[in-house]
């Protein structure tokens, strides 16, 4: 017994040395859609989560089976730990949710992983796993003891590099092949009432991350940093200081510097324009509005960012002067499209709120917006400039407002996608009601303010293939039960093979038919679909990875 | 109209700034030292102060930074009698050893020290009557009784199923106002976050009425009972005996007929204002 426990650790022990000399990524790559690895949080640059892998198709889907799955620890056991043991909070970062009964119970992951030379790298909040990509076996488990936060998105990848942010706001760079770390720095204090969730993305020589937290009183930003050093290049802020555009959306400098709009999803990027698209979060107080007259820029915003210098080229604001916690930080999804005969580059959103919006990705025009579920209500109509005209009397009262969709939002981060093959943009879309409710506090209010919501019971969602020109409904799946959670959380995956990959709320993981929404092949993976699932090829096989709660599910055709 | 809606909203703030009034008063009271407002840094830390800080890094993500309850569900914890039932802290102390999967990890990583220092923060939030989160809310009347009543009898359709002196006699006595007018909208779940219909009984509010379903199988055979879960894939429903059943579905066989006893609260809802809503409110508060 003894014998084969030292035999196994010395196995596993020598697997890094074995990978070391090849696990090197070239960040030029990531403009290019990768076929053989997923190197990056969205696949690639584009966000549209469309991969030209076409081994898995209509006809075959139904014969995709198991190929292995990993399920994470929280143990720290022959982990390498960083941090602070002080504060150490491992392994409790994310909130676990259950997909109905029987869900899983541990951290969920919501990172996409990156796989790279037949590794996989995924997170959960503080924790950080590299996997076998051909039998799910653990390479190693990098834990950050810290304070703990909602979730990780994911690492990005430098050379041989790794960065991954904590809980607590700090930046770790590790070894890929062994996940010592190289260093880390702090990005806010750990007591400050951010944190950090996001993934990392890697453009050219910057490392581009945001910092989030919506709950305290705090600003937030987006910076780049150096990827070998770890030293700032730039920064920019969400809200803006004394002086600065945009400060006459607030009442005053010190309200714009509490004002949160954390930017938490990773952006996407344009090469040719060389523009960095990052979407930002709701302002704070969160259902206050009456502490923070205006529209309260750059909150629930796209903005477009030089990469190279941090500088704001445009930004387009999808919901002005937010109450409902609908922050803007959705997948902004690049299309290079046709628009009355002449071609566009075109940028997509479908956002908390229950819009679709369209907007040229050059000049951040609007081009489209429409209501992708049938039940918002928290809007007048639509200005001149195509801009929201929010309704006053249906943010959080005294006396509740009801108002569709809930704070949770008609969709929310895990990313819908583009089929360039069908001109769908497919997302999951939930028809929830909400009273929102906000005693007015006079005396500095922060955070969620002490407003408060009643969530109705009631959380119908379906699946949605939208033309991406005009957000008309060209098919839809209604799923059959509401579940706990709908279908917020389940990512989709649209494929050359015309399979397009998402989950519903009752707990499965499910193949259709991109073209009409026929379902192909389903499995029930043990709780709710928590991430969005990504594919690539290894060995000659077309693998599709997706995570149910605390565990990952490898899969492809036998 | 406008008008309405804005006369409205203006009683609304009005009431809501006379409860705020009466919490700026409570929080004007003297707080034990060390707390957060009352710079002390010459003098150690006390537990409290501790608390808060390991209160910040554990459970102030769901349960707000004060401990009232947050955005992503946390109860509000000054009214947890697990928290501040006992002194010794002992029921805390062996909660957050297991906590309560799968929406409250354990939280073993706290020392017992630590979680009497937490829990002597939270006794201090407690000390503040500011409304918290969820459903200890106090939500101000802003609608029309009578407007409510012609709702009631008229286009809301509610007399079609409901009576004022039957089902809902003295319903105005029955529940907070806050449950109240959540229940008008749809009685079903806790108003909690998430949406969680099947978990335990909740105080002050009834279980869910289930929906009931009936499968019919190409054999012609019926089974029927209280749905319990329904996807493409499968049916789960419990029958009159406690037992439960589950069917393989393959689109339309077997035949699944699932009838809503709240249908027409599902059909109403994405028709309803915030004004019916309020002056249905302000009606069914009246039937003490």
């Amino acid at each position: 017994m003894k014998l084969r426990t030292v035999f196994v650790l010395t196995f596993f022990a020598a697997i890094p040395f074995l990978l070391r000399a090849q696990s090197s990524l070239d960040v030029s790559s990531l403009a290019e859609p990768a076929v053989n690895s997923w190197p990056t949080y969205h696949g690639d640059y584009s966000g549209k989560h469309f991969s030209s892998l076409n081994q898995v198709t209509v006809g075959n889907a139904k014969n995709l089976s198991l190929a292995w799955i990993f399920r994470t620890s929280s143990s720290t056991q022959g982990a390498v730990l960083g941090g602070d043991p002080q504060t150490a909070n491992a392994g409790r970062g994310n909130l676990a949710f259950g997909g109905g009964r029987g869900g899983n119970a541990g951290p969920a992951i919501k990172s996409i992983p990156l796989m790279y030379n037949g590794v996989l790298y995924v997170t959960t909040t503080n924790n950080a796993w590299a996997v076998d990509a051909r039998s799910g076996r653990e390479i190693w488990h990098y834990v950050w003891q810290g304070r703990s936060a909602i979730g990780n998105r994911g690492v990005g990848m430098y050379g041989k590099w790794l960065y991954f942010e904590t809980g607590d706001n700090s930046i770790v760079s590790l070894d890929a092949a062994t996940g010592a770390e190289r260093w880390h720095k702090a990005l806010a204090p750990s007591t400050a009432t951010n944190f950090s969730t996001s993934a990392p993305v890697v453009v050219r020589n910057h490392v581009i991350l945001g910092v989030g937290g919506d709950s305290g009183t705090n600003n937030t930003w987006v910076e780049s940093i150096d990827p070998e050093t770890g030293e700032l290049q730039w920064k920019w802020m969400v809200t803006p200081g004394a002086g600065e555009p945009g400060i006459e959306t607030w009442p005053s400098p010190e309200a714009s510097a509490n004002g949160a709009g954390g930017p938490w999803q990773p952006g996407t990027y344009d090469p040719d324009l060389n523009l960095f698209y990052v979407p930002t979060g709701n302002p704070t107080p969160t259902y206050n509005g009456p502490s923070r007259k205006g529209s309260n820029l750059y909150t629930s915003c796209l903005v477009a960012l030089n990469p190279d210098t941090g500088k704001m080229v445009w930004y387009y604001q999808f919901s002005p002067h937010d109450t409902h916690d609908w922050d803007a930080t959705q997948t902004p999804v690049l299309i290079d499209g046709t628009i009355d005969g002449k071609p566009r580059k075109l940028v997509a959103l479908a956002n908390r709120n229950g819009y679709y919006f369209l907007l040229d990705r050059t000049t951040g025009k609007s081009l489209v917006v429409k209501p992708f579920i049938d039940t918002v209500n928290a809007y007048k109509g639509v200005d001149a400039n195509g801009v929201l005209i929010p309704d006053p009397s249906q943010e959080p009262s005294p006396g509740g407002s009801l108002v569709s969709p809930d704070s949770d939002g008609a969709d929310n981060y895990p990313s819908p996608t583009f089929d360039p093959q069908t001109g769908l943009f497919y997302v999951n879309a939930t028809s929830a009601f909400s009273i929102f409710y906000m005693p007015i506090d006079p005396k500095a209010p922060s955070g969620y303010s002490r407003g408060s919501e009643y969530h109705t019971g009631t959380f119908p969602s379906m699946l949605r293939a939208l033309d991406y020109r005009t957000g008309a409904v060209k098919w839809q799946h209604k799923y059959e039960d509401t579940g706990f959670w709908s279908s917020t959380y389940p990512g989709m995956l649209s494929t050359a093979g015309g399979v397009l990959f998402t989950g519903d709320p009752s707990g499965n993981f499910i193949a259709f038919d991109a073209a009409n929404g026929k379902i192909l092949w389903h499995c029930p993976i043990g709780g709710t679909q928590s991430n969005t699932p990504e594919t690539y090829m290894l060995d000659g096989h077309q693998y599709v990875v997706v995570a149910g709660v605390d565990t990952l599910y490898s899969f492809y055709l036998q | 109209m406008l008008r309405s809606i804005s006369r409205l909203i203006c009683v609304g703030f009005v009431a809501g700034y006379c409860l705020s009034q009466a919490a700026g008063a409570q929080n004007a009271t003297p707080q034990p030292n060390g707390v957060p407002g009352n710079s002390n840094a010459n003098t150690a830390p006390v537990a409290p102060t501790r608390g808060q800080l390991a209160y910040t890094q554990n459970c102030a993500f769901c349960h707000g930074p004060d401990a009232h309850g947050g955005a992503e569900g946390g109860v509000d914890l000054t009214r947890s009698a697990i928290v501040t039932g006992d002194p010794t802290e002992a029921p805390l102390i062996a909660f957050l050893k297991v906590g309560r999967p799968p929406r409250m990890p354990a939280f073993n990583n706290l020392s017992d020290d630590q979680v009497q220092d937490i829990a002597a923060f939270v006794r201090t939030q407690a000390a503040s009557t500011t409304p918290g989160r969820g459903r200890q809310i106090a939500v101000a009347i802003v609608g029309d009784p009578e407007k409510g009543e012609q709702f009631f009898n008229g286009a809301g359709k509610c007399s079609t199923c409901h009576s004022v002196t039957g089902d809902l006699k003295g319903i105005g006595s029955k529940y907070s106002t806050l449950i109240l007018q959540g229940r008008i909208v749809l009685p079903r779940g806790t108003g909690g976050y998430p949406r969680i219909s099947f978990g335990p009984p909740v105080q002050g509010v009834p279980p869910d009425k289930p929906r009931s379903v009936t499968v019919t199988e190409s054999d012609g055979k019926v089974t029927s009972g209280d749905l319990m879960e329904v996807s493409d894939f499968l049916v789960t429903l419990k029958d009159g005996d406690g037992i439960t059943h589950t069917f393989a579905r393959n689109g339309n066989v077997p035949k699944v007929e699932v009838h809503d006893p709240l249908q027409a609260h599902l059909d109403l809802l994405p028709k309803l204002t915030t004004d019916e809503m309020h002056d249905l409110t302000a009606y069914l508060v009246t039937l003490k």
